[in-house]
Order: structure tokens, then C-alpha cells, then sequence
């Protein structure tokens, strides 16, 4: 289980290869890509730029994964997120979940993308082509 | 002769949204007084600073703020109950938005 901040994220065949090795009982692997979407409400975006409080959100991240897994039991979880300046159809996050059935495969991915989005202290600041604006959480 | 002029030094840092609004990453503060807890010091960091849509203590009224003290997050309505010491790093920062 890892979670991790990073300017560029890792390829997603690796994570995903990392995943099928922690275990021979993983039956289903689910993947959620965030991406950044080329249209808002101020008109065609440019790029998200990410600011992050590192040291918390990575205590958030951890503490989002390990209870996820043990509430889900489903068998590994990695995320990864980007930080500093993200351009329009670019990645923005990968979550990946192992598990032995998709049932909880897919519970598990569901609460990690929603508990990321209200609790980890993440921002994103959306540059557009007429002018930027914070996204509100 | 001991003096005890009960004064408090704490840094508190700004995030995102908030640094803009407040025009700086951060603040040392050198406050009077020992009993102080995080809605306190919201009310001085009020004085004389206009956001975009209020001041800091009106965007905690609004629930728009997260608040870690020394690096732990303080969960909402629990910031009446922590009482601030001299040396503490309050990290101010609006609700979070990533993904």
C-alpha cells in the first residue's frame, strides 16, 4: 500500500504490476484516473495548478488507505497525485485498487476518490482563457 | 523583580485561496495574553484585513476553512476548545479541492 505527491506520476502498467505481485488471491484490479477536463464555467481551461500541503496530505493519504483497506478488506491500494501545474487531457491522479472480488474493489475506490477530494489538503487553481479562479472544496 | 507579560509568539502560515486573499505566505505574531484559542486568533488576523468575500473569521463562520495546529488537523467546531501555546505553527487553509 503507498500513497504518494509527485510532479509526474509513475506509469500506470507498473502500478498495476506492482499491485498483482502483493498477493495471488487478487481477483480484480480497479483503476480511477483523474483527468483535467478542457472546459468550466470561466470558458476553455488551460491547466490546473496544484498547491499541497505536503506533509499533511500525505498523513491524510495514508490514513484515507489504511482505513479504507481494513474496512473494505480488499487487498492493496496505491494513489498517487500530482502537484505544480497539470495541462489540459494530462493525468492528474491515479487510484488503484486490488481486491479479491469487485465488490469491494469498487466500494473501496469510490470512498478514497470522495474522502481525497474533501479531506486531503489539496487546491487547484484553474487557469482558464479568461482568467483563473480557485475551485472552491 | 520578575515580570510575567504572558505574550504568546506563534507563526501562522496561509494556504492557496486564503495566502492570495491575505497577501502573504505568512505572519510571526507576538500576541498578549495565554488564554487564546484559534477563533481568537482568527479575530486579530480580521483586523484591518478585508478578503474577497469577507474576513477570515467570516469564512470560518461560513465552515470555508481548515485549520491544522502544529500539523495536526483540527476537526470543525473543536477550534473553541484548543488553547494556543507560545511557539505553535497554525497552518490556515481553505476546504480542499484536489483531484
Amino acid at each position: 500500500m503507498r500513497v504518494k505527491i509527485t510532479e509526474k506520476l509513475s506509469e500506470l502498467g507498473d502500478i498495476i504490476q506492482e499491485v498483482k505481485k502483493s498477493s495471488e488471491d487478487i481477483g480484480a484490479i480497479l483503476v480511477f484516473i483523474g483527468v483535467v477536463r478542457g472546459s468550466s464555467p470561466l470558458g476553455k481551461v488551460l491547466r490546473l495548478e496544484y498547491e499541497v500541503h505536503e506533509k499533511l496530505a500525505y498523513k491524510k493519504l495514508e490514513e484515507i488507505a489504511k482505513n479504507v483497506k481494513e474496512r473494505y478488506s480488499v487487498i492493496d491500494i496505491v494513489i498517487e497525485h500530482r502537484k505544480g501545474s497539470v495541462n489540459r487531457g494530462e493525468n492528474i491522479m491515479y487510484v488503484v485498487v486490488a481486491s479479491k472480488h469487485r465488490k469491494e474493489g469498487f466500494e473501496a475506490l469510490m470512498e478514497i476518490i470522495n474522502r481525497l477530494k474533501e479531506e486531503v489538503p489539496i487546491w487547484k487553481k484553474e487557469v482558464t482563457e479568461h482568467g483563473y479562479r480557485w475551485v472552491e472544496g | 523583580m520578575i515580570v510575567n507579560d504572558s505574550s504568546m509568539r506563534l507563526y501562522v502560515r496561509f494556504y492557496a485561496r486564503i495566502k492570495e486573499e491575505m497577501g502573504r505566505e505568512a505572519v510571526n505574531l507576538n500576541v498578549k495574553g495565554s488564554a487564546m484559542n484559534i477563533i481568537d486568533l482568527l479575530r486579530i488576523l480580521s483586523k484591518d484585513k478585508k478578503m474577497r468575500k469577507g474576513t477570515l473569521i467570516d469564512y470560518y463562520l461560513q465552515g470555508k476553512l481548515l485549520i491544522a495546529v502544529n500539523e495536526e488537523i483540527i476537526r470543525r467546531n473543536e477550534e473553541g476548545k484548543l488553547i494556543l501555546k507560545d511557539g505553535d505553527i497554525i497552518d490556515i487553509m481553505p476546504l480542499p479541492s484536489g483531484g
